[in-house]
């Protein structure tokens, strides 16, 4: 898989050296410093490699992506984890050992945490869909942000990550092993509160409870620290759980899962694992939900089933100081989102929704303005995306990985393979025809010193934007749209398509097909550089192969636009 | 005076109108521009100047790109007098606020460019930090003035790519015949932006530039694309034309590019078009006559 990945990326790489030297650049140029500002604890160090390298993000992309398809869930994990360059190894311990030993390192990882902590993620990333109605409510607000931030930068750290991340690898390997848990039990009944149905097991641990659900369908209306449906249609009611764990494994059935906030596997100052063994599932919570970590691990998986997942703010695969996990294993699915959603990270977080199968449909709906840039579209801020706070605190690493199937990905402001300050935000889909749908800051966009990647590996896909996208970077950072193969249709307003602003580096590389290309303004795309801070930005437009169609182009071509822009249709 | 300027100042509210003149707010961006004009009208009043100017360099610490892009807008359009309002709090230093406020200064200085701000910006060229070097050089060349040439020479072989960059910016529109062979040495820099301002600069210097130019031309491509990107521009007679046709024979195609890009003769591009054998480099010729015609 390497070899491949490896030959792979060279055919393209060898490309974009000679298209380089044709404006006196190679591929060394393709660079950035990374102490703009001072480094904190919670940057990631690959982030830094990879702003100085920043083609590299494609291999480092592909080896998440590689991970999540070939390893054993616990492994993924531990990959993950490995990317915080803390000390955490898996550990393969007895069922009820390691659910001791996972307790008491929770309690010792979030023991000298302030209180304060709790509310100040909610305070920083919940939006109101109102908007600002005076500049003073303005300021108001930017002061609280700041106070906040200097808060969240001097408290942050006081979370022992390397034993939360220790039991969360602990209680994944559990949760796979669910099938040699060591609980007898038989068809006899019992009735316990906070539970409708068949219940065949219960025991109160000094870690919690333990609770055993039968074949018949169960409403669960309260939360357990270890539960086992062996079938059913269930419904289940979430709770946050802080400072603590639970494992839910549901074995067969439409399930519903329904929460509030910081539920349905939400790690917060603790570890929340979900695995749905079968059926179509529904999960329905608002926000920190669906497979999030904040100051966590939070792990859903769903194994089959076309399922519908249905949250608002940081949900489906988002992590903050910490990690969560959304991997769906087959089915055609329905994802829903309205802001920090769908394989997104804040600071100090790695967010990954990953899907093996189907035809899934990925949205992120209108609710929270972008008052900043536009009276009539809203933040998305999702879907392979990662944002930090300015200038203070970096972003982590978000990413939608899709598999197969073809696709549907509807965003409007900063989503779908983007990031924002010192970050990762990228989609690998591996193949299907897919639609690709969003405004502004898309498609393969990086947006202040930072990294968003798009990667499409088979299948006739569309791309509409607005502007920068579909491989633009702006101000010192790397935008990039890989499409292997497939005959694909961009479409695009301006800076778009290959497109560097501002110093950064925007590139769009088709490699096979035959493509349309299709721009409203024709100065600043399709391979486009503008001149800032006394020297050019590089945007780069390559179409390999294919009888394509151009805005400025034609076949067998090569253009020159602004600074330091070029497109070439090789052949 | 200092009763008169208390009773004015009561009625201004400096606070309240950078709030307004530097909103994100889309939905007041009328506020915001008449907020901003109000600020420069004071800003350029002979009795009030100096207080909003004391005011709005009291701000160059803040931490929002907004709030930073719009004071260096409000100073460069109150201009000149604004200078020794910013210079006077140029030299604190010792924490992460300091910082920011003296590479926003540097930032303002260089936007205003005047000759009067050499000698305090050059006092920084030597700093610890990159990216006030930098900003010093950018400053200095900012002011075009061949006063702030010996310091900018100081930049040009800095260990920090960036801040070569910026003074050969620097010296690209100052240079004279003494500095071309600090330019050419900027021709094979590792640093594009250093690459192409070094061009800039030949081309500055001009005809002089030429036969040292041609004495560096190499069998490298990497160095060739620049000297000879120079080279077009600056050499128009036939016998360079010539020396041109046979060059391009010899070498690889992004050179040749370079010189098809140059050449504006159509009767020496059809004769490129006719030896080229790369498809793409003969359709590029082709495509320039068609757009000449």
């Amino acid at each position: 898989m390497f070899v491949l990945i490896f030959l792979v990326s060279q055919s393209w790489s060898i490309y974009l050296d000679s298209t380089l030297s044709f404006i006196g650049l190679s591929q060394r140029d393709i660079t950035f410093r990374t102490d703009y500002t001072q480094s904190e604890p919670y940057r990631f160090s690959i982030i830094d490699s990879l702003l100085h390298k920043p083609l590299h993000s494609i291999r480092f992309a592909n080896s998440i992506d590689s991970a999540f398809w070939n390893l054993a869930d616990v492994d993924i994990l531990q990959r993950l984890i490995n990317i915080y360059k803390l000390a955490p190894r898996k550990e393969q311990l007895h069922f009820k050992y390691g659910l001791q030993r996972s307790n008491e390192l929770i309690r010792e990882a979030v023991s000298g945490v302030p209180q304060e902590l709790d509310t100040v993620f909610e305070n920083l990333t919940l939006f109101s869909p109102q908007p600002t109605v005076s500049i003073e409510e303005e300021k108001e607000s930017e002061i609280q942000y700041d106070s906040l931030v200097t808060f969240l930068k001097d408290n942050g750290t006081k979370v022992d990550y390397s034993k939360l991340f220790t039991a969360s690898l602990i209680l994944l390997w559990i949760a796979q092993t669910h099938t040699e848990w060591p609980l007898n039990y038989n068809n006899e009944t019992m009735d316990i509160d906070g539970v409708e149905g068949e219940i065949l097991y219960y025991e109160k641990c000094d870690f919690g409870e333990i609770i055993i659900g039968g074949e018949g369908n169960n409403i669960y209306k309260k939360d357990f620290s270890i539960m086992l449906d062996l079938g059913g249609d269930d419904v289940y009611y979430c709770n946050r759980h802080r400072g603590n764990f639970q494992i839910l494994i549901d074995r067969a059935g439409n399930d519903i899962y329904r929460g509030e906030n910081y539920s349905i596997a939400c790690g917060n100052f603790g570890v929340s694992i979900i695995i749905d063994e079968a059926g179509d599932d529904r999960y329905e919570a608002k926000n920190y939900a669906i497979g999030c970590g904040i100051f966590g691990v939070g792990v859903l998986i769903d194994k089959g089933g076309n399922d519908t997942y249905d949250g608002d703010t940081f949900t489906q695969g988002a992590g903050g100081f910490g990690i969560g996990i959304l991997k769906d294993e087959a089915g055609q699915d329905t994802y829903e989102g309205a802001l920090h959603a769908q394989g997104f990270a804040s600071t100090y977080g790695i967010g990954i929704l990953a899907d093996r199968g189907g035809n899934d449909r990925y949205i992120i709906i209108e609710k929270y303005i972008d008052e900043i840039r536009y009276l009539d579209h809203y933040l998305s801020l999702s879907q392979g995306f990662s944002i930090g706070f300015r200038p203070d605190l970096s972003a982590g690493i978000g990413m939608i990985l899709d598999r197969n199937g073809n696709d549907y990905y509807l965003g409007d402001i900063f989503a779908q393979g983007s990031s924002y300050w010192y970050g990762f935000g990228a989609i690998i889909d591996s193949k299907g025809n897919d639609n690709y749908i969003a405004h502004q800051y898309v498609q393969g966009a990086g947006t202040h010193i930072t990294i968003g990647l798009l990667i499409d590996k088979q299948g006739d896909d569309n791309y509409v934007a607005k502007g920068v996208s579909q491989g633009c970077g702006h101000d010192l950072a790397f935008g990039f749209l890989l499409d292997c193969s497939g005959d694909d249709s961009y479409v695009a307003f301006d800076l778009s398509q290959g497109a560097g602003n501002a110093n950064g580096i925007g590139v769009l590389l088709d490699e096979s097909g035959s493509d349309s290309y299709s721009v409203k303004r024709d100065h600043n795309t399709q391979g486009y550089g503008d001149f800032r801070r006394e020297y050019g930005s590089i945007g780069v437009l390559i179409d390999i192969k294919g009888e394509d169609v151009y805005h400025t182009g034609t076949n067998e071509s090569l253009w020159l636009k602004g600074a330091y822009g070029i497109g070439i249709d090789w052949e | 005076m200092i009763f008169l300027l208390l009773i004015i100042n009561q009625d201004i509210d400096f606070e309240d109108l950078f709030s307004k003149a530097t909103t994100s707010l889309v939905q007041f961006a009328a506020v915001k521009d008449t907020a901003f004009e109000r600020i420069i009208e004071i800003g350029q009043d002979s009795l009030l100047g100096d207080t909003v100017i004391d005011f709005l360099v009291s701000k160059f610490d803040t931490k929002s790109a907004r709030e930073r892009h719009g004071l260096k807008d409000m100073l460069t359009k109150i201009g000149n007098s604004a200078i020794a309002g910013i210079v006077k709090k140029l030299d604190y230093r010792g924490s992460d606020r300091a910082s920011r406020s003296l590479s926003q200064s540097l930032w303002v200085l260089g936007e205003i460019g005047d000759e009067k701000i050499i000698e305090h910006v050059a006092y920084f060229i030597d700093d610890e930090q990159w990216h006030i070097r930098s900003g010093a050089y950018t400053a200095l060349g900012k002011t075009k003035s061949i006063k702030a040439r010996p310091y900018i020479l100081q930049g040009l072989y800095d260990s920090v790519a960036i801040v070569r960059k910026s003074a050969y910016y620097a010296l690209s529109s100052i240079a004279t015949e003494n500095e071309i062979a600090h330019l050419i040495d900027g021709l094979d820099d590792e640093f594009y932006g250093v690459r192409y301002a070094a061009v800039k600069g030949l081309l500055h210097v001009g005809s002089a530039a030429r036969e040292p130019l041609m004495k560096t031309v190499t069998h490298s491509t990497e160095n060739d694309y620049f000297v000879v990107k120079t080279l077009l521009q600056l050499s128009d007679s036939a016998v360079v034309q010539e020396q041109i046709i046979q060059y391009v024979r010899e070498k690889p195609a992004p050179i040749r590019f370079v010189v098809y890009e140059e050449c504006n003769d159509k009767n020496l591009l059809r004769l490129f078009s006719e030896s080229e054998n790369n498809l793409l480099l003969k359709n590029y010729i082709n495509r320039k006559i068609f757009n000449s015609n």
